[in-house]
């Protein structure tokens, strides 16, 4: 395998049991149902998808916080989906992860000093106290909570939503990992901090060269973010490519159909309707024959798109799973 | 609004709550009421169980006297103990021709009780090697007199119970027929009454003041003996109707003391075995509820199993065959207690916790299960299970009381739940000896209610619906 | 064009333990027939109160509560509050409130909460009321068979078109809606905003929208009013407010919300917004403002008018 690429994902299917008693047959919730894809060192890249996508199933199998059910996924060259939960905690010292939410991602009972040294007495890092308030220090600061004695000592319910997520952000950087995969990290901030947020994100990624996978329904927002943009829908990556090109030049219908649904401030947006297709996302338990998105897909083609599953396939500048290109 | 959480349950919010709101601050003063009253017992002298199962420890005690306070509702002055010690006596000693000691000492009595007394006990201790004589004559303030006893007695120690006394009985019916009366009064009542009202036929207790001036009643003890080395001391006890606080016994027993000893064998009992088993539990629970599958399955069964198991059934079967001290009785509780209704809704507050995201990322910073169990998980449960402590410390004062009460506690300990036993086998309920059972009664209840109040004052913290916002 | 709504000097406060809290202050605005107005601003800046002051739905916990709220000529802060419930709630304005597709009736199945408006407010009969129903449910585009469906059996797109057919089945003028699509997926959101407009257009209802994101604002509003910290501090027809906004804040946060289609640099507001229990003396915005003069800290501005339906609050402007 070569190893110049961070994580390496192969076809990984991570299906959810939904029991049905003792008589039925099992049932399947198919969150992420055959997708792969490359993270590069210090590449920022994002999924983005609706919600039932399975994109925060994907992030977190990456992680692994689920297990797949099939399919290979590589870190730095070594196999970690068949690994079982003793076996990697050298893992979780490289890969963390960001909360959507930034008041249950912390625990309410703990101080920030506490919250922020958690990782560091699990993995025996620092030697002394002394060490520990060092790093702790220094994560605050790079966050931009100073001064850090005052924070360190603060409980998550006296800081406000910006100010926990960049705790947040502080203690998954404060074991230096190479990976970090944020979920919808700013989503439920308001506007006017959301980019601040974003923008430090940025140059911590930057100045400890991490590779950072955002996820996100928020194409407007991760255009200014991420490098490498991967659409996902109903389990299954239909477009991926550099964001410039995915957004300048969307070639799968629901990536059109995601950037023409999108209004930016534009006074003129009043006077016309949009052109999205109706219909809601399909149900991971019970996907559409064929490409999942023919039920909704204004270019459908009887008799191809109802039958066979478009490949991922390039096409100009993009790969793309859609039965137009191939 | 800004801060979008409020602040997190602890401990510290939890007794902030307490003592600021009204039933609580109410039971944390009835609870330090009763703190008060077991450290009174726990300074006092070390051998409770032994005295308290020593009926000659309280002889000076009436038998079954209410508490002293009835006479507010009652009216009048009904008698209460007055206890005359042998420096209280005057002593006169004379030696008589050609030999012999004659002792003679005199109690002076000021009696101003509307009742006479319960009992009148005089203990004698005659030092000497040879018998003497003795009499007894008792005067009262109208100057009427009626001699008591004549006999010849060993040296030693001895308590004449002049209620019943055959002797002196003996006497004062001769006294009374004397008089020209039917001679079934009492002795109590002739001792006490005026000369003139026993022979008018309608008796009448004469006071020290109804005379003027005024006369105090005397009982004159003379005894006369050849031997060497005499010496007579006396000690008068004119037991009351009233003693006390809380009265006395049928053996005499302070009902006060009892209550007193009894209040930290009630609160420790009631707080140890709530608090073991409440945190017993509800580690289970947590254990349960977080580490889900198969060891909740196993769990959560043996659970359902405890919660058919008949409780107070099982106990009352081990207590009658085996009579187990208290502490025994304590580890039979637990044992029948570690799996309950604690564990199931703390299985459904974990199942809750473990989907919050701080638990999910914990573990992808590399947490493992037990850590996260006891540092994460069982923090947030303490509101829950503190308040479920206090809300079944009740159940574990009554269940001690009840069993003591059936008679299968602690055969020696003086427990609240004994003094009912007792009153009940005494009569008690029959008589109308009310403050024997009303009074330990209202204490189990006074402890109980001092829980409820508190966990009452908790009901605001547990339901965050009740709070602001 | 007569003026449906009409706001004089509109104020809310709560009482809460740290103190007043301010969430309205002094809001001023005449609203068209006919047309959108949007109130934009962030979290916590007020705009769900002053939904909640415009349709006098007050919790208990009011302190100051006082202003004109005219609408068709009659003072709602006047009325008695049976006058509110019996003509004015439902029958001439409503409201689509904030998560309400959460709070729909999960035991009750999807005919049956539609039909309950028409048989408590109407007092028609049950089969009417099913048939008002099932008209309701075509007029949002949803499909008859969803009579029978429970909520929980239907997406979130689907259910806040079921809120807004409740909210419409008494044919109000006047249709109050706060952040309608937050919770909603990009593609649903745009097509739940299609459907505002074709109702708009087919019923000339006024639509009062509440939002934090000035995109979504601009594909319904006619007029704009940007909320801060309890206060409108800028108000006009939407293209000027868009393309020409004047207050700091506005400009601002135009500069902070991320352009898909455009290649602008993306900005932020340092600090943020603040405790409405204790706003800033003087100009609210003043401790975050790129133009703060000494005497905003002192002085609350004013609403300058700038040109018919123009405003602003700003001491920038108040020279002039």
């Amino acid at each position: 395998m070569s190893t110049n690429r961070l994580v390496e994902v192969r076809d990984v299917r991570t299906w959810f049991e939904v029991s049905r008693g003792l008589l039925g047959k099992p049932l399947y919730v198919r969150a992420v149902d055959g997708v792969s894809l490359d993270i590069g060192r210090g590449e920022s890249a994002a999924v983005v998808g609706e919600s039932g996508s399975g994109k925060t199933t994907l992030g977190k199998t990456i992680l692994r916080l689920y297990k797949p059910k099939s399919g290979e996924i590589y870190y730095n060259g070594r196999r970690i989906d068949n690994l079982e939960e003793e076996e990697l905690k050298w893992y979780r010292r490289e890969a963390q992860i960001i909360y959507q939410d930034p008041f249950g991602s912390l625990n309410p009972f703990f101080t920030v000093e506490r919250i922020l040294s958690e990782p560091l007495t699990i993995h025996n890092i620092a030697k002394d106290y002394r060490e520990i308030k060092q790093v702790i220090n220094q994560a605050l600061i790079d966050v931009k909570l100073e001064p850090p004695e005052m924070f360190a000592s603060k409980h998550p319910h006296m800081l406000s939503g910006g100010q926990r997520q960049r705790v947040a952000i502080a203690r998954a950087l404060v074991l230096k990992p190479k990976l970090i995969v944020a979920d919808e990290p700013v989503s439920m901030l308001d506007a006017s901090v959301r980019v601040e947020i974003m923008s430090l994100l940025e140059t911590l990624q930057k100045k400890y060269e991490t590779s950072i996978l955002y996820i996100t329904h928020d194409l407007a927002t991760i255009k200014y973010f991420s490098q490498t943009l991967y659409i996902m829908y109903a389990g299954k990556i239909i477009e991926s490519g550099a964001t410039k090109d995915v957004l300048k030049e969307p070639l799968h219908p629901y990536t059109q159909a995601l950037v023409s649904a999108i209004p930016d401030p534009n006074p003129e947006n009043r006077l016309k309707y949009r052109d999205v297709p109706a219909g809601e996302p399909p149900s991971p338990m019970a996907p559409p024959s064929g490409c999942r998105f023919h039920p909704r897909c204004p270019h459908f083609i009887a008799g191809k798109c109802d039958v066979l599953e478009p490949q991922l396939t390039k096409s100009k500048n993009n790969y793309v799973a859609c039965h137009l290109y191939s | 609004m800004i801060n979008m959480g409020s602040a997190p349950i602890g401990i510290k919010s939890v007794i902030h709550e307490i003592m600021h709101s009204k039933s609580g601050l109410t039971g944390v003063v009835i609870l330090a009421f009763i703190l008060l009253t077991s450290l009174a017992a726990l300074v006092s002298p070390a051998n409770i169980v032994e005295k308290w199962n020593d009926p000659q420890a309280w002889l000076d005690n009436p038998r079954l006297a209410a508490p002293e306070w009835t006479a507010l509702f009652t009216g009048g002055n009904p008698a209460k103990t007055i206890i005359l010690k042998p420096q209280d006596f005057k002593k006169d000693v004379q030696q008589l021709q050609p030999s012999g000691t004659k002792i003679e000492l005199r109690a002076r009595i000021v009696y101003d009780y509307d009742t006479p007394p319960s009992e009148m006990n005089l203990m004698l201790k005659i030092a000497g090697e040879a018998r003497s004589l003795v009499t007894l004559k008792w005067v009262r303030p109208d100057g009427s007199s009626i001699e008591l006893l004549r006999e010849v007695t060993e040296p030693g120690s001895r308590t004449i119970f002049t209620y019943i006394d055959r002797e002196i009985t003996a006497n004062i019916q001769a006294y009374l027929r004397k008089i020209g009366v039917a001679d079934n009064l009492p002795t109590g009542v002739t001792l006490f009454s005026s000369e003139k009202s026993l022979i008018e036929g309608t008796p009448k207790l004469i006071k020290s003041h109804d005379v003027k001036p005024s006369k105090p009643y005397e009982l004159i003890v003379e005894a006369t003996s050849e031997s060497k080395g005499f010496n007579v001391e006396a000690q008068l006890n004119l037991l009351g109707v009233v003693y006390g606080l809380c009265g006395t016994d049928n053996l005499r027993r302070d009902v006060f003391i009892g209550i007193v000893w009894g209040a930290p064998i009630a609160l420790a009992f009631g707080l140890v075995a709530a608090f073991v088993v409440t945190l017993i539990q509800a580690i289970f629970g947590a254990i349960s509820g977080y580490y889900g599958s198969k060891v909740d399955e196993i769990i959560q069964r043996i659970t359902d199993v405890y919660l058919v198991l008949p409780f107070l059934s099982l106990l009352i079967t081990i207590q009658f065959t085996y009579k187990t001290t208290i502490w025994a009785l304590l580890i039979a509780v637990i044992a029948l207690s570690l799996f309950g209704g604690v564990t199931k809704s703390v299985r459904s507050m974990a199942l809750q916790i473990r989907e919050e995201p701080y638990i999910e990322a914990a573990k992808s910073y590399g947490a493992s299960r037990r850590r996260i169990l006891f540092l994460y998980i069982l923090p947030r449960l303490l509101p829950y299970t503190f308040a479920n402590i206090t809300v079944s410390v009740p159940a574990y004062v009554f269940l001690e009381a009840s069993l003591s009460i059936l008679g299968l506690g602690d055969p020696a300990l003086p427990t609240w739940g004994k003094l009912i036993s007792e009153a009940f086998s005494g009569g008690a309920a029959y008589y109308g000896y009310w403050w024997w059972i009303i009074i330990p009664s209202m204490f189990i209840v006074l402890v109980s209610t001092a829980f409820a109040l508190i966990w009452y004052s908790l009901d605001k913290v547990l339901n965050p619906r009740l709070r602001e916002e | 064009m007569n003026t449906i709504l009409a706001l004089k000097d509109l104020t809310l406060y709560y009482r809460t333990r740290r103190g007043a809290v301010k969430a309205v202050d002094g809001v001023s605005f005449d609203l068209k027939e006919g047309r959108c107005l949007s109130i934009v601003g962030e979290s916590g800046c007020g705009k769900s109160s002053m939904a909640y002051a415009i349709m006098r739905i007050l919790p208990r916990n009011v302190h100051t509560y006082r202003g004109e709220v005219i609408f068709e000529g009659k003072n709602l802060l006047s009325l008695q509050e049976s006058e509110l419930s019996k003509e004015v709630w439902l029958k001439k304005m409503a409201m689509v409130f904030q998560g309400a597709m959460n709070s729909l009736n999960p035991v009750l199945s999807v005919g049956e909460q539609v039909s309950e408006v028409f048989t408590l407010h109407a007092g028609m009969s049950k089969t009417e009321a099913q048939k008002k129903a099932a008209e309701l449910l075509e007029l949002v585009r949803l499909p008859a068979t969803l009579i029978d469906k429970y909520p929980h059996e239907l997406s979130g797109g689907m259910k806040q078109r079921v809120v807004i057919a409740i909210a419409l089945s008494l044919k109000p003028k006047l249709l109050i809606l706060d952040e309608p699509t937050s919770a909603l997926d990009v593609i649903t959101q745009a097509n739940i905003i299609n459907l505002l407009k074709k109702l708009q257009e087919e019923f000339n209802l006024t639509y009062i929208f509440i939002t934090h994101d000035l995109g979504l604002a601009s594909e319904l509003s006619d007029y704009i009013a940007v909320m801060y910290a309890g206060k409108i501090v800028e108000s006009g027809d939407a293209r000027s407010v868009l393309t020409d906004p004047k207050h700091p804040y506005t400009q601002k946060l135009l500069a902070a919300t991320p352009k898909l289609l455009e290649e602008a640099k993306l900005e932020f507001i340092p600090g943020s917004p603040p405790d409405l229990a204790y706003p800033p003396t003087g100009c609210r915005f003043h401790p975050r403002c790129p133009f703060v003069m000494d005497a905003c800290r002192l002085n609350e501005p004013k609403p300058t008018k700038l040109s018919e339906d123009r405003y602003v609050s700003c001491l920038l402007w108040e020279r002039v």
